[in-house]
């Protein structure tokens, strides 16, 4: 029988507002084996491995390395009793080389003088070593996502780590860099290293790992082997019922250019062109969609249609009405709803009520105001209906934000930005880091308000497959520009979309057809 | 999740009284240890010394009024977000401005009293507010730290003060550096005669309610909260945080004026002022133990009106000097002010209650 490398008994995580993160969990990982951790979103796999790590710490249960009680007080002393992470956010610095970041904090050289040329050595020795071939003089902030994906693992090896945790590595990546990456962790495998696979994704999971524990609300729903994974008991055993896909395609009619985006181009602080002369359009009745590998400018368009972001050249039409010299008030009084990649900071103030959260935007509204007063009767009216059409589990609409689970607090931003009379929603990563249910839930949304009500959707999405389902329209992007369109989305798969995102394909401007 | 909610209310509550308690009873031990007085003068002087006649109490009273008004403008400067200190500038230099008014303009010849009040309040308060905007434009336009700029300018404004009182208005009939008396019309009465309870309280109450209005009912009270709460999300909604930071620190200034108009006409019968009151700062103190909320302004400003009447009663009946208790405020803050104090016995006893959540779930289901 193989060595029993790590073991988790008995954990259990309380968060200080109440919420059950972990109960009762177990599981072990061998030596040579590769375990995935499924689980819907929110069902505890990242908390558990914060744990693993020392980042978090848990009211019950016992961690076990090669047989021996463990007590992780933080990362470090993680990394020191043989366990390490590659987070699904990389943790590197961008303006070091990569052996600075591999080497950092184990610095070679005499006292306080750091030997460059050993830190080199040591990348290349390590790089040969396991395989992970980098660039060692590279800087961080200049080369690829599986690069630097390729630098994180090598950051945590040479540190001699046996157990390595992966929290959703194929997130980022393309699926030919996904390709790739098995590779080196079947590599890793077959050296006796045991990693612990963390996904949602059950074909990936099928391919590579050995075994699977699932969890489900912070509980192990199951337990199996390899040779017993089949799509249907996997997604079984994550949701509690098989997964039914919730949109029905019907062919959209769309109506005029609403959202014109023309040349539109921006350069960040260090110079480097984000965005480069993009032009498309967005029209009423239709959903469109962008994917692409996170950071080719997906996020920068989404701001400055928004408004958050001054553009450095171009135009962006909403409406009829060019928004240059307009403040966000008046970008969103144009008509403009929007959904931020980033919930907690741009999303909601966490700390005040769902109330006053909803209210955010209607502050200056005639329909919720009464001179300097605002008018409690309407607005309470209105976050009552809110709470009851968007299915908001809240005890009153008083709670503050922050007592929600992360789907609820998504719940509200989309009940505000729905609400508000806008007919152009800007949807970038809306479902990202929550549960199946809210997701079919924004996703059924988004579907009605372009059919029944003629908006136009512009959804920003690195899930290739929400993309697929969702969009009327699909454009790729690379490098700031538009790589290419796809009109029937039906006709595309993943693997069609990772080789323009990829770059290894290009569509000519006649291919890729009218942008609009 | 409601009775997470409950409970954390309960340990916010637990927070407040129990810091009070340990900075009380650290107060009164390091008292009783380091000074010939015996517990039982202590307790009596310092514990109940305030309410034993209406001359203390009165003093307490005179304190708590511009407390009061001086919080609830911190409630907004500092629920913005902003540490403007330059409220205790403004108590010095406001009531100087409105002094040239009363002595060197025939404004207030026989005009009625409740007249000449309004218009020593307007002065005050549109001075305030000005100031108040100096540091706050400074901070939205030229990133230079608010908080610096406002203490500088304290200083600077105490000595402007007393240039002024030297230059346009000093009683050169007396020996120490002061006004002439003030005339019936431009000061607040008393309320019970020989004590400091001056009608400047009816103001602090208008002000109180106006402000609690403002801060929960008004749009810009909301819009205060949320630039507070997440300055990026405030913008994403569209609104001028700009514009409403200057608003939140302009109504602070307004708020700092009105304190310093009822404290230098009211418990004072000349402009008397040569060093900074700190009431700008008590101001901060009982913005923090109200937690920003305007609502608790009374109770916090008179739990430290309270406390600073204690200390000169104990100092006046003893030899303990007033700066010892001056240290327990220091304690009161810390325990207040400290996010994590008793947060781990919380963190215990919601984990406890939710694992009582589950069991009964478990037993519901198995009945089930």
């Amino acid at each position: 029988m193989a060595k029993e490398l790590l073991k988790m008994e008995g954990i259990t995580k309380i968060y200080s507002n109440g919420f059950m993160a972990n109960k009762d969990i177990s599981f072990t990982v061998n030596e040579g084996e590769i375990h995935a951790l499924i689980g819907e979103n929110g069902a505890g796999k990242t908390t558990l491995m914060k744990i693993l790590f020392g980042l978090e710490d848990c009211q019950q249960g016992k961690i076990f390395i090669e047989g021996k009680e463990c007590h992780m007080e933080n990362p470090l002393d993680a990394i020191a009793k043989g366990v390490g992470m590659v987070h699904q956010h990389f943790m590197l610095v961008p303006n070091l080389t990569v052996a600075e970041n591999v080497v950092l904090g184990i610095e070679p050289g005499p006292g306080q003088i750091f030997d460059k040329k050993t830190a080199i050595k040591m990348t290349e020795e390590a790089s040969e070593k396991f395989q992970l071939k980098v660039d060692p003089n590279a800087l961080v902030r200049d080369i690829s996502v599986g690069l630097k994906q390729k630098v994180e693992l090598l950051k945590a090896l040479i540190r001699g780590v046996k157990v390595l945790i992966l929290d959703e590595p194929t997130a980022v990546l393309t699926p030919q860099e996904v390709r790739e990456l098995f590779v080196q962790l079947k590599n890793l495998k077959e050296n006796g290293y045991g990693i612990i696979f963390i996904s949602h994704k059950l074909d990936e999971v099928m391919e590579l790992c050995d075994s699977a524990t699932v969890l489900r609300h912070g509980r192990v729903s199951g337990f199996i082997k390899r040779e017993d994974m089949d799509e249907k008991t996997l997604s079984r055993l994550i949701v509690g019922r098989d997964i039914v896909n919730s949109i029905e395609k019907d062919d959209a009619s769309t109506g005029e250019t609403i959202l014109k985006i023309r040349n539109v181009s921006y350069v960040d602080d260090i110079g480097k062109k984000i965005v480069n002369d993009v032009s498309f359009g967005v029209r009423a009745g239709e959903i469109v969609g962008i994917a692409g590998v996170e950071g080719n400018g997906q996020n920068e368009i989404s701001e400055m249609i928004t408004g958050l972001l001054p553009m450095t050249e171009g135009s962006i039409v909403i409406n009829g009405t060019e928004i240059k010299g307009l403040n966000i008030n008046q970008i969103r009084k144009l008509g403009i709803a929007h959904i931020s990649e980033d919930r907690m900071t741009y999303g909601c103030a966490q700390d005040m009520s769902i109330y006053d959260n909803l209210a955010s935007i209607y502050l200056d509204n005639p329909k919720f105001i009464k001179g300097a007063f605002i008018d409690q009767k309407a607005l309470s009216k209105y976050v009552k209906d809110c709470i009851e059409e968007f299915e908001i589990a809240c005890d009153s609409e008083k709670s503050p934000v922050r007592m929600l689970s992360g789907g609820n607090i998504q719940k509200v931003i989309v009940a505000r930005e729905f609400t508000s009379g806008a007919n152009i929603i800007i949807a970038n990563q809306p479902t990202r880091g929550i549960d199946v249910g809210t997701a079919s839930l924004i996703h059924k949304l988004l579907h009605k308000y372009t059919r029944e009500k003629g908006f136009g959707v512009l959804l920003i999405s690195s899930d290739l497959n929400e993309v697929m389902n969702l969009s009327d329209r699909l454009l790729i992007m690379r490098n700031g520009k538009i790589a290419a369109q796809f009109t029937d989305t039906s006709k595309v798969n993943d693997e069609m979309m990772g080789e323009y995102m990829l770059g290894i394909k290009k569509m000519t401007e006649e291919e890729r057809g009218e942008l609009y | 999740m409601k009775k997470v909610q409950r409970v954390e209310a309960i340990f916010e509550l637990l927070r407040v009284v129990l810091g009070l308690l340990v900075a009380y009873c650290i107060t009164l031990v390091l008292i009783v240890i380091t000074s010939d007085v015996s517990a039982g003068e202590v307790i009596q002087n310092f514990v109940l010394g305030p309410f034993t006649t209406p001359r203390r109490f009165g003093q307490l009273m005179g304190k708590f009024i511009p407390y009061v008004l001086g919080g609830c403008g911190m409630c907004f400067i500092y629920g913005c977000g902003r540490f403007n200190l330059i409220g205790e500038g403004i108590v010095n230099f406001a009531p100087a401005v409105a002094c040239i008014v009363l002595f060197n303009t025939p404004i207030f010849d026989g005009i009625p009293w409740i007249l000449g009040v309004a218009i020593l309040l307007i002065i005050c308060c549109a001075v305030g507010g000005a100031l108040a905007m100096v540091p706050a434009i400074g901070r939205e336009k030229l990133k230079v730290s608010e908080m610096v700029t406002s203490i500088i300018m304290n200083y600077m404004l105490l000595y402007l003060s007393l240039w002024l009182l030297k230059m346009f208005f000093t009683d050169r009939g007396q020996a120490f550096l002061c006004s002439p008396m003030y005339p019936d019309n431009g000061k607040f009465f008393q309320l019970i005669s020989g004590t400091n309870l001056h009608a400047g309280i009816f103001i602090s109450i208008i002000g109180w309610v106006i402000a609690c209005l403002m801060y929960d009912r008004m749009r810009i009270g909301t819009k205060i909260r949320i630039c507070g709460s997440n300055g990026m999300f405030a913008k994403y909604s569209g609104l001028n945080t700009t514009k409403v930071i200057l608003i939140a620190q302009l109504i602070g200034g307004l708020y700092a004026g009105a304190a310093a108009c009822v404290d230098a006409f009211g418990m004072y019968t000349r402009y008397q002022y040569s060093t900074l009151t700190n009431i700008g700062m008590d101001a901060l103190i009982v913005a923090v133990i109200a937690r920003k909320k305007p609502i608790y302004i009374p109770l916090a400003a008179f739990v430290l009106a309270y406390v600073r009447t204690s200390a000169v009663v104990l100092n006046l009946s003893s030899n303990i000097p007033i700066e010892f208790v001056n240290m327990m405020q220091a304690v009161l803050i810390l325990f207040i002010a400290a996010q994590n104090f008793l947060k781990k016995s919380k963190d215990k006893v919601i984990y406890k209650m939710s694992m009582e959540n589950e069991k009964q779930e478990k037993k519901g289901e198995v009945v089930a």
